[in-house]
């Protein structure tokens, strides 16, 4: 059985601060008998409780993977977006109606990536940016789906969302790591212009080889804080996991 | 800790997501003295201003049709460093649709430009500022702003300056925001309030409703 090593983290961005605004971004990490997940979530920036809703739909998801996992990954990709959709959405019903606040204010972009043995499954709605780390070097699983605009984008509670969760499965095929970025994150992690992905990702996955969970997340927490935030005015947050040899 | 840094050299820089914004202003001659005066004033402290602010002038990117006498492409799209402020004359009659179709296509172009490059960019704005009625055809340029705003493809700012300016004709390109008249020749403030509501379009991220500045220093509100 592969085992994998996980860390996360995630900081207001300057915009928030100045607004006092709280963090909308939100991480998980989890592993339930012998599936590694990480997930991300970014909430909508005038949602008022974007920050509860991501993190609702963190939870939703990745506890209905843990316990689903080997049957979600026989399905095509239409019925996997469709049904962790369905559950995600279900929850954010319930939390819209206990707090007696519409649906769209616990809206929230999705990345999420899962491995049990040599089979991994991910899935990507909305802004952000998932990359792998392969024998060979980076590269880009997901590339972020906005509308034609810089500030639109899909969210759990849009139209049509299933229709966007984009779901990536298969075997590993080498991929030692998984790294999910929200946008804020990925303005310095990734330039579109010429598709290229920061040589950060891979210092970062070297941190990986040597150093334990707590040291990790307290290095993640303290690179987005002092180094990438600088670069935005937006919420940063990154959730990576890499293989154990 | 010291050796789990990330420095400036493990990370990369892409363009500011540019704003678009083409001003189609009247400088017929009916807009001879104070106006023309105070409507230069005004712009020039829009593009101070715009220069001024971090974000806004990293996104911002202007042009400036003028229509008076014939249709003028004053200011092309730039990043604002690089423009230099324009000195608007008056001149002739209101030729008002040949100079939205001139905006409209040269906002269509930027687009391009943007996509080929990998720029984001977000939704253009328009203002389109006339102290009269058109002395040309307008149909087919009214029909193209309302296509695009109904597709929230624009946002189109119409002013009126003064009492003679056709509220009815700015109507026409405008099927979502009523246009407003300028109070008196309060240009400056105008231009001010377009400043920093670029500012605020410049920051926002996915998801979020951009509240609309309060227009009551510029706008003329009484009925």
């Amino acid at each position: 059985m592969s085992t994998w090593k996980q860390a996360s983290a995630f900081v207001v961005g300057r915009s928030h601060i100045k607004e006092e605004l709280p963090c909308q971004d939100r991480t998980v990490c989890s592993e339930v008998e012998g599936i590694f997940m990480i997930a991300l979530a970014d909430g909508a920036g005038s949602a008022k409780k974007s920050d509860v809703g991501a993190e609702a739909a963190l939870q939703t998801l990745t506890a209905y993977i843990g316990e689903h996992y080997d049957e979600l990954i026989a399905k095509d990709p239409v019925e996997i977006s469709g049904e962790l959709l369905k559950v995600v959405l279900t929850r954010l019903t319930e939390l819209a109606e206990e707090q007696e606040q519409s649906l769209g204010e616990f809206s929230s972009t999705l990345l999420f990536a899962a491995v049990k043995d040599e089979i991994y499954l991910a899935g990507h709605l909305g802004d952000g940016l998932i990359a792998v780390e392969k024998e060979e070097g980076l590269g880009t699983l997901s590339y972020p789906e906005n509308g034609e605009y810089a500030n639109s984008t899909y969210f759990t509670t849009s139209k049509d969302a299933a229709s966007h969760l984009r779901i990536y499965k298969g075997e590993l095929d080498e991929i030692q790591a998984f790294f999910l970025m929200s946008d804020g994150t990925t303005e310095t992690m990734h330039r579109k212009q010429d598709d290229t992905l920061a040589p950060a990702l891979k210092v970062i996955s070297g941190w990986f080889d040597e150093h334990p969970v707590e040291t990790l997340t307290d290095a993640l927490h303290k690179n987005l804080e002092n180094v990438i935030r600088q670069r935005t005015m937006d919420d940063c947050s990154m959730a990576i996991m890499k293989r154990m040899k | 800790m010291s050796n789990l840094e990330l420095f400036d050299e493990d990370l990369l820089d892409n363009p500011s997501a540019r704003v678009p914004v083409c001003l189609v202003l009247d400088t017929s001659y009916s807009m001879s003295g104070k106006p023309i005066d105070e409507l230069n004033r005004g712009v020039k402290m829009f593009m101070e201003e715009v220069l001024a602010d971090e974000m806004a002038s990293l996104s911002a990117e202007i042009a400036i049709v003028t229509f008076g006498g014939g249709v003028q492409k004053e200011v092309e799209f730039a990043s604002i460093e690089k423009q230099t402020v324009p000195y608007l004359t008056t001149s002739g009659n209101t030729p008002m649709g040949e100079a939205v179709n001139l905006a409209l296509d040269m906002l269509e172009a930027r687009k391009k430009t943007y996509a080929s490059l990998g720029i984001s960019y977000y939704q253009p704005w328009m203002v389109l500022m006339t102290d009269g009625a058109p002395t040309d055809d307008i149909s087919i340029a009214a029909r193209r702003t309302s296509d695009l705003i109904n597709n929230k493809k624009l946002t189109i700012f119409p002013i009126g300056i003064g009492d003679k300016a056709h509220m009815e004709t700015l109507q026409q390109f405008s099927p979502k925001l009523p246009p407003v008249r300028l109070k008196g020749l309060h240009f400056k403030e105008f231009f001010m309030w377009l400043s920093q509501s670029i500012t605020m379009k410049s920051r926002s991220t996915p998801g979020e409703d951009i509240k609309a500045l309060p227009i009551n220093p510029w706008a003329d509100l009484s009925l």
